[in-house]
């Protein structure tokens, strides 16, 4: 159904993080000077360099460089299968002394990982991505997942939920490997050793693939990373590492238990096979960096750096900024919760000389932004003290102006709340505008009349369809069958409204949206776990209801504020309701200022499904009808409609018998387990007893003549529910014998018959819903696109569904 | 911003210099022998007492001062 816009977010977000002055810079400086770079005339202290050890401006691996390209050139240009300069030997057999285990050179990490994954991981072998685990090993996994090799995720750094896994996967799989980072390049946090190191003791089909990228050089002898720092390499462990952060050179490299394998994968791994090699320039500063790291120098380097770590770990403290990063690691994570307070922090600490980063979507989730900055051994405590200082010193600031709290952030990330007694002057939510909000909890407190000229007209949620609504989804016995309804009015200071809507908390299945084949294999599961893979999700309008839900009067001078004020609403009732995601949905498909607007607020925007809708109904008879289809839609109508007409009786229900109602729920229940499609909870039985007494809604059932049956009794073979509203007729459940469909066409038959009822009671537009696009188009169906802002507090559950892959292919492991 | 004596005594040697250069103040010198210059420094409201060998131009400790009696050492 409805697919992710992620690059249309990102593309946003970088557009935005550009137009804020805060990304796609270019220094200036004609010559670097230590830690300090220049930007449109302006000079900054950097705090966004990964070169952790500050190795850049070390004599002898510059003077490295220079000699290998006296030496060599600019480049040696020849594939490493035919021929590779002396420079490669001499590095590996350096990385291998210095960290002990067999070493392959790669032009960079992720190329390393192209080279390596597919080697690796055999037809038979599973792969458990670490929820964060770096995207450059994504990327390489996404090679072997297309091959049919089977990927999940488990949760961040859970090693219990990891090794339930490997459990369950050992009698079935060949390999299970385990592929995290040894430092995770947003928080600075690192993958549990003990437990994996155990795991691999305990498990021999277990294998581990760590990315060291931000650890090389900072820890451990010789600077062999924070993996390696107090073991040598696993005999089931491979590690990649880069040269292109602290070791200061680019390039990367693999490291194996053994040379055998390490020969597997530079004779096999593609870009070992087919890139350029790295440049004698890098290789040879990469050997002088190497020299450096056998040396004892190294020791006090990296002792300066966790100096500087202390030091800034304390300064965040006693200022009070909420500091999420890792104690001995030198990412810094500072949370801000939304892009618009990261641009203005960042932006304002610019002006005070000092370049920070912004750690944004689609790097962490979107609401989980932050500042994200970097410590190295070149930052003297002046420099770490003043720029925390500034960060300090406009936190309040920006958050007042954006109208956002530290207890908003503490939410966010799920911290103790430690900041906002201690921090003088907390932001308030400031309405200078004198808007004010009503909450309701249920339709009965808003007027009706004020409900329906607002919102009564634009589908099944006018006054009375709520109502209903509410009377069905209280007091059930299932979770999914009770949901909480808010009702959100704001208002000028005329009292005029400027935005009204409906929000309802329900449980839903998080793969809603995937293909069947993933929902099909999540539904296995939920036999024996009916709640595996579900969450509350808080989303305006209802999982019943469909088209614009939202009010919002965009020719008011007021509408952002208001927007703003209903977003801060929302994220309360996202707090008291518990529910996982946010999702403001049926927004027009085609609306910049809104994408900016919403993307700055924290959300990531995705398409929703098609909706449905015939808007042409100026035909008089079935002639007429046939006549406004196209082409092929009349050969359709002709042989799979009207060919079975005079099969059907057709009656128009508008009370019916509980015997009937069980009838009803009964062949809506074939439809509902028939279809993955759009996969969510089956509704509750009472909604069908509520449909049956209201006078706003009908059924229309189908049964088979009886020349055409060998029933005996009349029963109906096809139902079709749908809403009687001011302007539009809605077509919202249909249910179906699937035993008797084929052979009559009972689906298409009663769309047929929706639409003549419609015709019957004079409406001009009919609305058809979601899904069987296909089938709606035959009929003169024309498609809308709209689509849903969306926030996610966890999004494991998302970004795991996103891995799963069901199929397997036939290519052998090498370990 | 202040640090705590506890918080102080985390850093190395050659830490603890670079914060009594930036947030310190010399208060007072002795010299106890022919090599051996002592400082008393005030730095996050506590003393700090540095040792300097002077014939191998090396700081040899740096520590906060835990005995009062220490301050009579100095001259007035």
């Amino acid at each position: 159904m409805a697919r992710y816009k992620i690059y249309e977010t990102v593309e946003k977000i970088v557009k935005n993080a550009k137009q804020n002055g805060v990304a796609h810079l270019t220094t200036e400086d004609k010559k670097l000077n230590n830690n300090s770079i220049q930007i449109k005339g302006e000079n900054y202290v950097n705090f966004g360099s990964c070169s952790y050890l500050g190795l850049e401006f070390n004599e002898n691996i510059k003077n490295g460089a220079k000699q290998a390209i006296d030496d060599y050139g600019s480049q040696f240009s020849s594939s490493r299968a035919y021929v590779s300069p002396r420079f490669y030997d001499e590095l590996e057999t350096k990385l291998s002394k210095i960290f002990n285990a067999s070493a392959v050179v790669t032009p960079t990490t992720t190329l390393g990982h192209i080279a390596a994954i597919p080697v690796l991981v055999g037809p038979n072998d599973v792969v458990i991505l670490d929820h964060q685990v770096h995207s450059s090993v994504q990327t390489a996994v996404a090679l072997v997942k297309a091959k049919g090799v089977k990927v999940e995720m488990v949760r961040h750094n859970r090693m219990d939920l990891l090794e339930d896994k490997i459990k369950e996967y050992k009698g079935e799989y060949d390999n299970i490997w385990y592929m995290a980072d040894g430092i995770y390049s947003m928080y600075g946090d690192a993958v549990p050793l003990d437990e994996v190191f155990a795991l691999m003791d305990k498990y021999e089909q277990f294998r581990f693939y760590v990315d060291d990228a931000h650890g090389m050089s900072c820890y451990g002898k010789h600077g062999r990373g924070y993996v390696l720092a107090e073991r040598d390499i696993h005999k089931q462990m491979v590690m990649a590492t880069s040269f292109a952060k602290a070791f200061a050179t680019g390039g990367g490299a693999l490291l194996f238990p053994n040379a055998e394998l390490a020969m597997s994968v530079r004779s096999l791994g593609g870009p070992m096979i087919t890139s350029g090699p790295m440049q004698p320039s890098a290789l040879g500063a990469a050997i002088a960096s190497a020299d450096f790291h056998l040396s004892e120098e190294i020791n006090e380097y990296q002792e300066e750096l966790q100096e500087n770590i202390k030091y800034t770990h304390l300064m965040l403290s006693k200022y009070k900024l909420p500091n999420l990063a890792a104690d001995f690691s030198p990412i810094f994570f500072v949370g801000v919760g939304l892009p618009k307070i990261a641009y203005s922090l960042v932006n304002k600490l610019m002006k005070d000389g000092f370049f920070l980063n912004i750690g944004i979507f689609p790097a962490v989730p979107i609401k989980n932004t932050g500042v994200r900055f970097t410590i190295t051994r070149l930052h003297t405590f002046e420099q770490i003290e003043s720029m925390v200082k500034s960060m300090a010193s406009h936190f309040l600031t920006v958050l007042k102006e954006e109208d956002f709290s530290v207890q908003q952030i503490c939410q966010a990330f799920k911290i103790e709340d430690i900041y906002s007694e201690n921090l003088e002057g907390e932001a308030l939510l400031v309405n200078e505008n004198q808007l004010t909000l009503e909450h309701a909890d249920t339709i009965l407190d808003i007027p009706k009349s004020q409900w329906d000229t607002l919102l009564g007209n634009r589908g099944t949620f006018d006054w009375n369809g709520l109502n209903l609504l509410e009377n069905s989804f209280k007091n059930n016995e299932l979770d999914e069958e009770n949901w909480d309804f808010d009702y959100l009015t704001i208002k000028d200071k005329n009292g005029k409204v400027v935005l009204a809507t409906f929000l309802t908390t329900a449980m839903t299945k998080d793969d809603m949206l995937s293909p069947e084949d993933i929902s099909y294999e999540i539904e296995q599961k939920r036999i024996n776990d009916p709640y595996f893979y579900t969450s509350r999700t808080l989303q305006v309008g209802s999982l019943l209801t469909e088209g614009n839900h939202i009010y919002l009067d965009r020719t008011s001078e007021d509408w952002k504020q208001a927007m703003t004020m209903f977003l801060t609403k929302v994220s309360e009732i996202q707090e008291i309701n518990n529910a996982n995601s946010v999702m403001i949905r049926d927004l027009s498909m085609v609306d910049n200022e809104m994408d900016d607007f919403m993307i700055n607020n924290g959300y990531f925007k995705m398409e929703m499904p098609e909706n449905n809708k015939i808007e042409n109904m100026n035909w008089t008879d079935d002639l007429s009808l046939k006549e406004s289809l196209s082409k092929r839609s009349k050969k359709h109508i002709t042989q799979d409609v009207f060919r079975h007409k005079n099969k059907f009786d057709v009656n128009v229900i508008e009370n019916c018998s509980e015997k009937n109602i069980e009838k009803y729920y009964e062949l809506y229940l074939n439809v509902k387990s028939n279809s993955l499609a759009l996969n969510t909870y089956k509704l509750p039985y009472e909604l069908f007893r509520k449909f049956a007494t209201n006078k706003d809604w009908e059924f229309i059932t189908l049964s088979l003549k009886s020349e055409f049956t060998s029933e005996e009794d009349n029963e109906a073979i096809a139902v079709c529910i749908c809403h009687k509203g001011e302007e539009n007729y809605s077509f919202l459940l249909v249910g179906v014998d699937y035993e008797t469909n084929r052979e009559h066409n009972t689906y298409r038959q009663a769309m047929y018959r929706v639409l003549l009822r419609a015709k019957e009671l004079g409406y001009e537009k009919v609305e058809l819903g979601y899904s069987a696009v296909t089938e709606k188009r035959k009929f003169g169906a024309t498609q809308t696109q709209s689509c849903a802002y969306m926030q996610v507090k966890d999004n494991y559950n998302m970004e795991s569904l996103n891995a799963l892959s069901i199929s397997k292919s036939n290519k052998n492991s090498k370990i | 911003m202040n640090l705590t004596k506890e918080e102080f005594s985390l850093f190395n040697l050659k830490s603890r210099l670079k914060l009594l250069k930036k947030d310190g103040k010399l208060l007072r010198q002795r010299y106890p022998g022919e090599y051996m210059l002592v400082s008393l420094y005030s730095i996050y409201g506590f003393h700090i007492e540095t040792i300097y060998d002077v014939d191998n131009f090396k700081t040899l400790s740096v520590n906060s001062i835990l005995n009062p009696d220490v301050y009579q050492l100095y001259p007035p």
